[in-house]
């Protein structure tokens, strides 16, 4: 459809396809920033849980039945690990979740007294 | 005066019209939805940091978790025993989660303390608008068995 002075319809119809092809591209971007905001919180809880598990293990944990290497404990790859640091036998302990990887803690601890003491603790 | 020989036919204005106002009607619901959601995604990550920061309270010494979190907030907060060696309080906060509240909100953590022998445990679990949001599979429970230094 032609005007009488030379504009088209067709110029008012690239506005409107521009228009819209710039919300489709805003929505998209939107939708890609909340995707990544509800990966962070899904990690951060994963975290949470993850932790409340580390303390739980340890609870259990007895270093003269537990040698080196992979044991499971569900819903995690659990690697222990013997570190001598001349006065006494440490323990590095690294918890990874199973399903994520990136969910994963490696801790130092010795057991003086019998009871676990955290010498360090490093996230990720 | 334009008698018909320049501009739009009033069908031409008519279909830009329409067009123009769906797009519109459909940007602007894509960016409501988008403000809802991202609100109660606000509202998500703030329930956690108070849990990190509350977590972070109570692993730092379990001992003396009821004084230290009293203190955090700088306010009196007090734990009813409902059964014995298990305490409860709840923790009001407003619409967003950002700040305590002085009034009781459907907005919550319920905190549950409890220690027995040298195990001491807490429970928490968040309320929004009434409801219990569940971000993991499993509940928020963090038992600690005291006698070592805790510190991560």
């Amino acid at each position: 459809m032609k005007n009488k002075d030379g504009s088209t319809l067709m110029i008012v119809m690239a506005v409107f396809v521009l228009f819209a092809v710039l919300a489709a591209a805003l929505s998209v971007l939107f939708f890609v920033n909340l995707r990544t905001r509800i990966n962070e919180i899904e990690e951060r809880a994963l975290y949470i849980e993850l932790e409340n598990d580390v303390y739980g293990f340890l609870n259990e944990f007895n270093p003269e039945n537990e040698v080196p290497g992979y044991i499971e404990v569900p819903g995690y790859i659990v690697e222990i690990e013997n570190v001598d640091d001349n006065y006494q036998i440490n323990y590095q302990i690294i918890f990874t979740n199973s399903d994520n990887q990136k969910i994963r803690a490696e801790i130092l601890v010795s057991f003086p007294n019998g009871n676990y003491q955290i010498l360090s603790w490093r996230k990720g | 005066m334009m008698k018909g020989k320049k501009g739009f036919t009033l069908t031409e204005v008519l279909v830009s019209v329409a067009i123009a106002g769906i797009l519109v009607v459909a940007v602007a619901t894509v960016f409501i939805r988008y403000h809802r959601l991202e609100n109660r995604y606000a509202v998500k990550e703030n329930i956690l940091t108070e849990i990190e920061n509350i977590y972070e309270i109570f692993t730092g010494s379990p001992v003396d978790f009821e004084t230290n979190l009293s203190d955090y907030y700088q306010r009196e907060i007090e734990f009813s025993e409902v059964e014995t060696h298990l305490f409860e309080t709840h923790l009001y906060y407003d619409g967003d989660f950002r700040k305590l509240s002085d009034s009781e909100t459907g907005n919550y953590l319920l905190l549950a303390y409890s220690q027995e022998e040298n195990l001491y445990s807490l429970k928490i679990t968040p309320h929004h608008r009434g409801e219990i949001i569940k971000f993991t599979e499993s509940e928020f429970l963090r038992e600690i068995r005291v006698g070592g230094n805790n510190e991560e």
